[in-house]
């Protein structure tokens, strides 16, 4: 019999209903993959069904028990005890101003039981327990907080653990890490997860049945790998050929010899004692696209924003050939999160138009038409123009933010984690707009990114950083094929592979 | 609340542009056969001690406590966002310097530093106001401070920079609109406060001069005859009161 059982369950935020009706069942021991888009109600749906979120209409069961209907107090007795979260971000889920055992401590406490924090501690694959029992959050590392949120989740042994989106917030090594912990202890437990993830990687590699979400329903659900091979809706289908993938399309390869439009050399950056950049050097030829890959803390963002001058270098020269005394004009930054880089008060035509007041290029009407110009380019529709930047969507937005970078006509793009921010169907309609622009305007980019199915799709060289440093260069084709840095390898081999 | 709030801020900025139309009976010169009547029909705030209709007096009053509090806050505004901006986008020794300079106003309670500016500028109500003014720059240059250091740090000013822009037109494009929201909900907050201190002035006899109806002189005025006219303090505090809670509440909506 099903662990558990959704019986067309509804939910509401306030009078509109955001999840319609949608039905499926969790046997004991399996992991369940909930995907889909932002706004698909994958994570509503998850606190549904621990109870932060009232259900509007439907039935949860758990072993045949109705929790939907159960009040505040029946759920504490639920929580914890027969389903636990593991929630979303590591960073802001643990207390700032209490210790990691007392923490712990609180889960058993709360629910009068005996428990050890350190076995617990132990068992999540946390070095030192007794030393991490007494450290405050800040002194840990994304990866190890989420472990002793693993910790928390796992603390009264519960049939069902709800992971949301648990790795979404860490790197790709980390990433792996924490979800082999998470299936030795559904191995070890016989604990049902229920995981949700926007990452169909994640979700391939790692459940034995998916559930693909779409605006509050069920679009198609099944064992997980019969989905992936014959999808039956036509959504599913376009995930499935939207998600950049690491195998599959041919790479793309260095056009020959040109000029070089960045020259980077032996650049260092320190931030106090600590040695952000160390001495990196590379080289971009003109109209190509560079990828520097790392994890967080790599030093890849430091080095772009001293490419366009936004930090000083402690050490070294960057060289763009071509940048005339308007160095504003040659290059320009993409950032990565396009919801901050809008001023919220400007109308979507002043935004594309401010560096043409900047640079005083044209007058008004000839400013008016660039603009219209401009946004036609990117592929968005006139009547935006009118329209401020909390009208748009994600995907929109980014396409303004390249607009207005386009403005100048720069040589030399930017690019910081310009589509991690983006689902994979609006990530892979902006990398085909900046291949096209790539392809017409002959830019150059430098593309910095942690995602390496994206580096592959789109760059015809790559850096891969590592602690400050490069530990490799070569072309993509090249490197993805015959790495020859260890840390490399462990990076490739960590990325979720979708089975093909 | 809200539109109670709303209401009784209309009805008082009516009262200042157009006091004929609420009170009919004439503020400055009364019936001394009327004299010390509690509310009534004919008086519905009742008379003074010379026969003057209260309720006349606190409408044509209105004019003089808001046109104070709206010279105050204007100055208090000004200056003080003026330097909060100075502070927090130029930084460094400036900003230290301002915002030291602004804590030391904060550490003076505010009717003695109002009381100070007086005695430097003379009594009168337009001096008052200024006097109430000054003691809220500090308040001003200090939120707007913060507000800038918050909107600097944003995406969008350095894409701002980025896309070729220089310091001025950054800061006026971009900064100042975006940090503007909280200060003008403590403008409306301020508005209240400064009524409130304009008819503390008042009913220390620093502001306007009899027989001029300022609601600070009124309440002031009716405290000779608290124990037998209790409706000469308590009706012009209770009109202050409202109006001050009401903008209080604006304040807090516009936040």
């Amino acid at each position: 019999m099903s662990l558990l059982q959704v019986r067309d369950l509804k939910i509401q935020y306030g009078r509109r209903e955001v999840v319609h009706g949608i039905s499926f069942d969790l046997d004991p021991g399996e992991v369940l993959a909930v995907v889909g888009e932002s706004g698909s109600g994958k994570t509503t749906t998850a606190n549904a069904l621990i109870g932060l979120h009232p259900a509007s209409g439907g039935r949860i069961l758990l072993d045949g028990a109705d929790i939907a209907g159960y009040g505040e107090k029946a759920w504490r007795s639920v929580r914890g005890t027969q389903i636990g979260l593991i929630p979303q971000d590591p960073i802001t889920s643990l207390n700032p101003v209490k210790t990691i055992g007392a923490q712990l401590g609180e889960v058993f406490h709360l629910h009068k039981r005996k428990g050890e924090v350190l076995d617990l501690l132990e068992r999540v694959g946390l070095s030192d327990p007794e030393l991490r029992a007494k450290q405050y959050p800040h002194q840990l590392s994304g990866g190890m907080r989420q472990r002793v949120l693993i910790a928390a989740a796992i603390a009264l042994k519960p049939r069902l653990i709800i992971a949301d989106e648990p790795t979404s917030a860490l790197d790709v090594t980390v990433q792996r890490r924490i979800l082999d912990l998470i299936d030795d202890l559904r191995q070890e437990y016989g604990t049902a997860v229920l995981l949700v993830t926007h990452d169909l990687g994640v979700a391939a590699g790692r459940s034995d049945r998916l559930v693909v979400m779409k605006d509050g329903r069920i679009e198609e659900q099944g064992p997980t790998p019969a989905v992936l091979a014959e999808p039956r809706a036509a959504y599913t289908a376009r995930l499935l050929a939207d998600a950049p993938a690491l195998s599959g399309r041919d790479f793309r390869e260095e056009p020959a010899a040109g000029p070089a439009a960045i020259v980077v050399t032996d650049l260092v950056k320190e931030f106090g004692r600590v040695r952000a950049v160390d001495g990196v050097s590379f080289e971009v030829r003109r109209g190509t696209t560079h990828a520097l890959v790392g994890e967080s803390g790599s030093g890849k963002t430091t080095t772009a924003r001293m490419i366009v001058r936004f930090e000083k270098p402690t050490g070294g020269t960057v060289e763009l050939p071509g940048a005339g005394p308007d160095f504003r004009r040659h290059v320009q930054l993409v950032h990565q999160n396009p919801y901050s880089s809008l001023d919220p008060r400007q109308r979507i035509a002043d935004i594309v138009e401010e560096p043409l007041r900047n640079f005083r290029l044209g007058d008004r009407a000839a400013r008016r038409t660039r603009v219209k110009e401009l946004v036609e380019r990117v592929a968005l529709p006139a009547d935006v123009l009118t329209r401020r930047p909390r009208e748009l969507s994600g995907g929109q937005r980014q396409r303004v933010a390249i607009a207005r970078a386009l403005a100048v006509g720069p040589q030399v793009l930017v690019l910081d984690e310009a589509v991690s921010a983006l689902d994979v169907s609006v990530q892979a309609q902006i990398l085909d707009l900046l291949a096209e622009l790539q392809r017409d305007l002959g830019l150059t980019y430098l593309f910095i990114t942690h995602d390496l199915a994206v580096v592959r799709q789109i760059s015809h060289t790559v850096s891969v950083m590592n602690k400050g440093r490069i530990v490799e260069f070569g072309t993509t084709s090249r490197v993805f094929q015959d790495p020859q840095d260890d840390y490399t390898r462990e990076l490739l081999a960590a990325v979720p592979v979708r089975a093909a | 609340m809200k539109v109670l709030s709303w209401a009784v801020v209309a009805l008082v900025l009516l009262w200042a542009l157009l006091p004929g139309l609420f009170a009919g009976q004439d503020p400055l010169n009364g019936v001394p056969a009327d004299k010390l009547q509690p509310p009534s029909v004919a008086h519905w705030f009742g008379t003074d001690a010379v026969g003057r209709d209260l309720f006349a007096r606190v409408v044509h009053g209105s004019v003089h406590s808001l046109s104070g509090a709206a010279v105050a806050v204007g100055v208090g505004l000004v200056a003080g966002t003026l330097l909060g901006l100075l502070a927090g986008s130029a930084g460094g020794v400036l900003d230290a310097a301002v915002m030291r300079f602004a804590d030391v106003l904060l550490a003076v309670p505010g009717l003695l530093l109002a009381l100070v500016v007086i005695i430097l500028l003379g009594p009168g109500t337009v001096n008052v106001a200024i006097a109430v003014g000054v003691g809220s720059i500090a308040a001003f240059a200090r939120v707007t401070r913060a507000e800038v250091v918050k909107t600097r740090r944003s995406d969008y000013v350095e894409a701002a920079f980025g896309s070729g822009g220089g310091f001025a037109s950054v800061l006026w494009r971009h900064i100042l609109p975006n940090s503007f929201g909280p200060v003008i909900a403590l403008a409306a907050l301020q508005f209240g406060v400064a009524i409130l201190a304009i008819s503390t002035l008042g009913f220390l006899g620093y502001g306007a001069e009899p027989p001029t109806p300022e609601w600070g002189l009124l309440i002031s005025e009716g405290r000779n005859y608290l124990a037998t006219s209790w409706w000469l303090t308590t009706l012009p505090g209770l009109v202050v009161v409202a109006v001050v809670l009401a903008a209080g509440r604006l304040a807090k909506e516009i936040r």
